[in-house]
């Protein structure tokens, strides 16, 4: 499974570096953080963050240091909330983007409201062919 | 339910490395490693790109007229070019009483610290150098008017300081040129100085070079205009009087220059 997470995230990274100015990689980081919850995702934060800045030319560090503190986030508040709801994907990935995108200096709303529903909608398709999906959603 | 696990120590691990990162990179110590990956990179950027933009979607009508339209570009640009230049030269070989073979006209390549509505041009960079025959101390100018001294001459390019720069020289106004004086460049204006004060300035009269011509040629011919007189300072307890010569020049829009070989 990590490997895979690993390929995924080094093509989201490839995405988000050449072709589009959409977060790819946070939501991708969020998904994987959910759906694994293993500390390795913070060694992937880091490196997808790190590789990120250098290949979109922005400040070094920064995607990493947001990166490992929103999936910390989610693993603060592992035990007070359902994580593996779309419900959750949905406003971590809003507040996240929103915060990543004005870190960046890149258009925030549009984009936010765009990979927020990519986002969600992706989480709820892979919770029903995973049957993870609550019976209240 | 997958176990909890405590994330605390990686987290601070990974954040104070990511932190770490952030000050050595404003501070400029990871460029070489940031280029060294770019370069590394640059295949995997390119193919993106040729994935992306498929020749099967490219419409070639309209990659042919860009590129048609690009090479029309290029030549109109050439073109006015061209006629700037040959006006120039029209101009100066019609109105100049210097002999034309000792003319070598110039471009001007740069305005070195010239900051457009901030300051004025100092200097001038033109496209003709030693190998041309351009010396230092050589007189630069436009039709009959000064624009100032060679100060470097390099291989293939030389540096002009303007008259307006702070270079010295002897200058002479009046109806027969018998008014004596020093110019010198004050910046945007020339101060014409050491005029005796029995002598009659007139605001309007042209002020011309003396000629301070070296025994190599170097310097500046006489009967160069240097500007016309626009305020007179004359004091009777002064050794001398003072008059603000300003240039014809626009020294801003030049783009064409003759160098005195």
């Amino acid at each position: 499974m990590i490997k895979t997470a690993v390929i995924v995230l080094c093509l989201s990274v490839i995405l988000e570096s050449f072709v589009t100015s959409l977060p790819l990689t946070l939501c991708l980081l969020i998904f994987l953080t959910v759906v694994l919850r293993k500390v390795e995702v913070f060694a992937l934060a880091f490196f997808a963050g790190f590789m990120l800045d250098i290949l979109t030319f922005g400040r070094i560090g920064l995607s990493s240091a947001f990166f490992t503190l929103v999936v910390y986030l989610i693993f603060l508040y592992e035990g007070k909330f359902e994580l593996e709801t779309p419900g959750f994907i949905f406003l971590t990935t809003i507040v996240a983007s929103a915060i990543y995108l004005f870190l960046t200096g890149k258009e925030i709303l549009l984009q936010t409201i765009f990979i927020t529903s990519i986002s969600a909608v992706s989480f709820f398709v892979f919770s029903l062919r995973n049957k993870k999906i609550p019976s209240y959603v | 339910m997958p176990r909890k696990v405590n994330s605390l120590p990686y987290f601070l691990v990974f954040f104070s490395i990511s932190i770490l990162l952030i000050i050595l990179g404003t501070s400029g110590l990871l460029n070489g490693l940031t280029g060294l990956i770019n370069q590394g990179t640059e295949p995997v950027r390119n193919a993106t790109f040729n994935i992306l933009t498929l020749p099967a979607f490219r419409n070639k009508t309209i990659e042919a007229l860009t590129s048609e339209n690009q090479s029309l570009r290029s030549e109109l640009a050439k073109s006015q070019s061209l006629t700037a230049d040959d006006k120039a030269l029209r101009d100066q070989f019609a109105q100049t009483k210097i002999n034309p073979l000792s003319l070598l006209p110039a471009k001007v390549v740069g305005f070195p610290s010239f900051v457009p509505g901030e300051t004025d041009p100092t200097f001038l960079v033109l496209d003709k150098g030693s190998s041309e025959g351009v010396k230092v101390g050589s007189a630069v100018i436009i039709n009959d008017d000064l624009v100032g001294k060679v100060i470097l001459a390099e291989t293939s390019y030389s540096k002009v300081a303007l008259v307006t720069s702070g270079d010295t020289f002897s200058a002479k106004t009046g109806k027969s040129g018998e008014i004596l004086g020093v110019a010198k460049g004050q910046g945007d204006s020339i101060l014409l100085d050491n005029v005796l004060l029995s002598q009659n300035l007139i605001k309007g009269d042209l002020v011309l070079t003396k000629g301070d011509l070296n025994e190599n040629g170097q310097g500046y011919p006489p009967d160069l205009v240097v500007g016309k007189i626009v305020s007179i300072e004359k004091k009777p307890s002064d050794l001398f009087q003072k008059a603000q010569v300003q240039s014809f020049v626009n020294f801003k829009n030049l783009s064409t220059v003759f160098i005195l070989k």
